[in-house]
């Protein structure tokens, strides 16, 4: 493999993903122009804006997830700690290194336990010590472990909403990933749900590079070091307006669109 | 706000959805009756046989002092036993009782020292039908003996005795109705040869008073005593001894019977099919129905699921899954007597299997696979996609997805699909009839001839002419559905219990 080194001024084990030129079209449509971004490591990047303006296509460019849909095109280049993922890296490996916790919580009609094995025995044969083991340790980290300890042989389907997202958190954590994409992990919760969930990626920040989708403003000023701001052009495409440290970005936006956005006067 | 009263129109409305309501009701009502009337049918034909048989003997009467006692054995199904059917068994003319009875054992004849001149006076026999019947001389308590050992066992015996607990004293009737042969004369186009047994009694108690109303000729009924009277007083009738009316060439009333039997019995499950499925059995036809619904889900669900699968995951293709589409359906709506007609061709003759298990349920499995396809399409579209990309997001390739998540979710409406593939293999006949072949004996290996149940009921019919057998087949086939569907919904829940718990 060939690393590249397109900006030499940043060191490579401070940035998770660096983004740059990146246009994705869906058969002739055009979804996300020209996106350039720098992704921190060990920080949590929140992506806002309004509906349709492609953060969420852009956070499944970052681990392939667009691959699903046959139509997808893309061109540019997301390097993933300094390797091109669309060209060098096998979207299982990469998959295996950025994991992705959903919109709604999907677990699978397992039990609790498969659940969180899943992940591990596609990628291996661990011993059922260490199967357990790791099963645990993921279940103390997305903070479930106390209330379904008792029940790891019960359906994942009767948690509460809940608690089954953070269930998918633990399930991505059990392949032990580098980077945990969130698209609006929250928006299927009511806020005590959200609470414990932010509260979560909080504590997650300080082992995994974190990226989410959120349409509530709060929830980015409240949980994130870093926020772009996406938009929507006239052609229905979608591009970064803005991005910088949160608090920048909410108390002194640089551009008018960011801060028409945040006041509430669109979107 | 005040309340309005309902507008006309509101109250045509209102009227309009109670009626489309009741109708519902109604629907789904005539619907279940009709349902259970013809499940309720076929379980009651199945469980009794009502047969109408016609014989000179009177069913049930008997001759007051009767110098011989007959001893059967209780296995044999005997509770009486007609005098003709006694002398044809003593002619040597009848060696097993499954004419008779539903009872497949050979007849094994005993009688007491010293019976043998009294028996061949009474049956009117002679040494040679002893001989044919191969019956034994025995002591009286012998005979008992032998009786109680063979279930084919029917004794003769001089005076009641203690009999063993699994030997039971049969009634033998020997009565017929003679009658002056005026009254089973042809005249005018009427001409009565039988009367019902249900008018034997009110025959003598003097109800009926003319032999027109037994839709015979005009003439007055004469109840009389003897045989000789018979034959002096026109219209007159009386009961005799089978024996004397048959020594003295009078003339005879035929008796209509309604004869009712168990037909069910759990031997019938157990036992082998004799003579093609009239007599015995159906065992090795309920083996083999079994073992062609598995051959033919061996072939057909590896290869639904499979192109259920291809149809749903790799859609990339719009031309390709439209036409694989249309031939699915286009293979459903085919008659199954085309199927049949291909399985000649292709598998009985071209691959030259004969007609076999294999031959069959080959044909069969490509009768069901529509079926097989179309449900399992649906169960996987109907899986949420939301599980696949959790399944992809973990680093699971599309197979893996496929094999772990996919399936599994659609498991259910998988195991639905085979359940009706099931009910459509074990009721099939049309698809059968030039594959499978009509051996009534468990099939031996693949390329052996085996009957299974459907192909069993419609050849009982055709060609035993066995209606009641066709019945106790047809209701082993509707409970052998029953049990096949809670069996396949059981292991369906077991696959979701985890899923919904």
């Amino acid at each position: 493999m060939v690393q590249i080194n397109e900006y030499p001024e940043q060191a490579v084990d401070t940035v998770a993903f660096s983004v740059h030129g990146f246009n994705l079209w869906y058969g002739a449509t055009q979804a996300l122009k020209d996106v350039d971004i720098d992704i921190e490591s060990n920080a949590i990047t929140a992506f806002i804006g309004p509906s349709g303006c492609g953060k969420s296509t852009f956070i499944r460019s970052l681990n392939r997830m667009n691959d699903l849909i046959d139509t997808v095109k893309t061109s540019g280049c997301i390097c993933y700690q300094g390797y091109d993922i669309y060209k060098q890296y096998d979207p299982m490996d990469l998959r295996k290194q950025v994991g992705m916790v959903f919109q709604k919580p999907n677990p699978f009609p397992m039990s609790i336990y498969d659940n969180i094995a899943y992940g591990p025995r596609l990628h291996g044969r661990p011993p059922k010590a260490e199967l357990d083991e790791l099963v645990c340790t993921s279940l103390q980290k997305a903070a479930l472990w106390d209330e379904v300890k008792d029940r790891l042989n019960k359906s994942a389907l009767s948690l509460s909403g809940g608690q089954q997202q953070r269930l998918c958190i633990a399930r991505t954590l059990a392949i032990e990933p580098d980077v945990i994409l969130m698209d609006e992990p929250t928006s299927a919760l009511d806020p005590i749900s959200t609470a414990k969930i932010e509260e979560l990626a909080f504590e997650l920040k300080k082992q995994y590079t974190i990226v989410v989708v959120t349409h509530n403003m709060q929830q980015a000023s409240r949980i994130s070091d870093k926020t772009a701001f996406f938009l929507i052009d006239q052609d229905r495409c979608g591009y970064l307006v803005e991005y910088g440290i949160t608090e920048e970005i909410f108390l002194n936006p640089k551009d008018k669109r960011t801060e028409s956005y945040i006041s509430g006067k669109f979107g | 706000m005040t309340r309005t009263a309902p507008t006309t129109f509101e109250r045509r409305r209102r009227r309009s959805d109670s009626v489309a309501v009741a109708m519902i009701k109604i629907w789904a009502f005539t619907a279940i009756v009709i349902l259970i009337v013809i499940i309720g049918y076929i379980v009651f034909k199945g469980m009794v046989s009502q047969s109408l048989q016609e014989s000179q003997i009177i069913p049930t009467f008997s001759t007051p002092d009767q110098s011989l006692v007959v001893i059967a054995n209780k296995k044999s199904g005997f509770h009486s036993m007609p005098y003709d059917v006694l002398r044809q068994f003593f002619d040597g003319r009848s060696f097993s009782l499954r004419r008779i009875t539903h009872v497949n054992e050979d007849v094994k004849l005993f009688y007491e020292t010293g019976l043998k001149s009294d028996i061949s006076e009474y049956l009117m026999l002679d040494e040679k039908s002893f001989q044919r019947s191969e019956a034994s001389q025995l002591s009286a308590s012998e005979v008992l003996k032998h009786v109680s050992a063979n279930p084919g066992g029917i004794g003769l015996i001089s005076k009641e005795t203690a009999l063993p607990s699994n030997v039971v004293k049969l009634q033998l009737e020997d009565v017929v109705l003679a009658v002056h042969p005026s009254v089973t004369e042809l005249l005018g186009n009427i001409k009565l040869s039988k009367i019902d047994q249900q008018a034997i009694k009110p025959l003598f108690n003097g109800e009926y008073t003319n032999w027109k109303e037994l839709q015979g000729q005009d003439l007055s009924i004469v109840v009389v005593t003897s045989l000789s009277e018979v034959r002096q007083i026109p219209g007159s009738v009386a009961l005799v001894p089978y024996r004397e009316a048959f020594l003295a060439q009078s003339e005879r009333l035929q008796v209509l019977s309604s004869q009712t039997r168990r037909n069910f019995t759990l031997r019938y499950i157990f036992e082998k099919p004799v003579e093609m499925g009239k007599y015995g059995g159906i065992s090795t036809i309920i083996g083999n129905t079994l073992l062609m619904v598995f051959v033919t889900l061996l072939f057909s669900v590896p290869l639904g699921v499979g192109s259920a699968v291809f149809m749903v995951e790799f859609r990339a293709n719009k031309r390709l899954l439209s036409i694989a589409r249309t031939g699915v359906d286009l293979l459903a709506g085919v008659p199954s007597i085309i199927f049949g007609l291909f399985g000649l061709l292709v598998f009985v003759q071209l691959a030259g299997w004969s007609f076999s298990l294999l031959s069959g349920s080959m044909t069969l499995a490509l009768m069901v696979l529509p079926t097989i396809i179309r449900t399992s399409e649906e169960a996987l579209l109907s899986v949420s996609p939301s599980l696949k990309e959790a399944s992809v997001a973990l680093g699971a390739t599309k197979w893996e997805t496929i094999i772990k998540v996919l399936l599994p979710a659609a498991s259910p409406g998988i195991v639905t699909g085979i359940i009706l593939a099931i009910g459509r293999a074990v009721g099939e006949t049309a698809a059968l009839i030039y594959t499978i072949g009509s051996g009534v004996d468990f099939a031996s290996g693949p390329l052996s001839s085996a009957r299974v149940l459907a192909m069993h009921i419609f050849l009982t019919i055709t060609e035993g002419q066995r209606m009641d057998r066709a019945f106790a087949s047809a209701m082993v086939l509707v409970f052998l559905v029953l049990f096949i569907n809670i069996l396949a919904r059981l292991s369906a829940r077991r696959l979701i219990r985890n899923g919904t718990n």
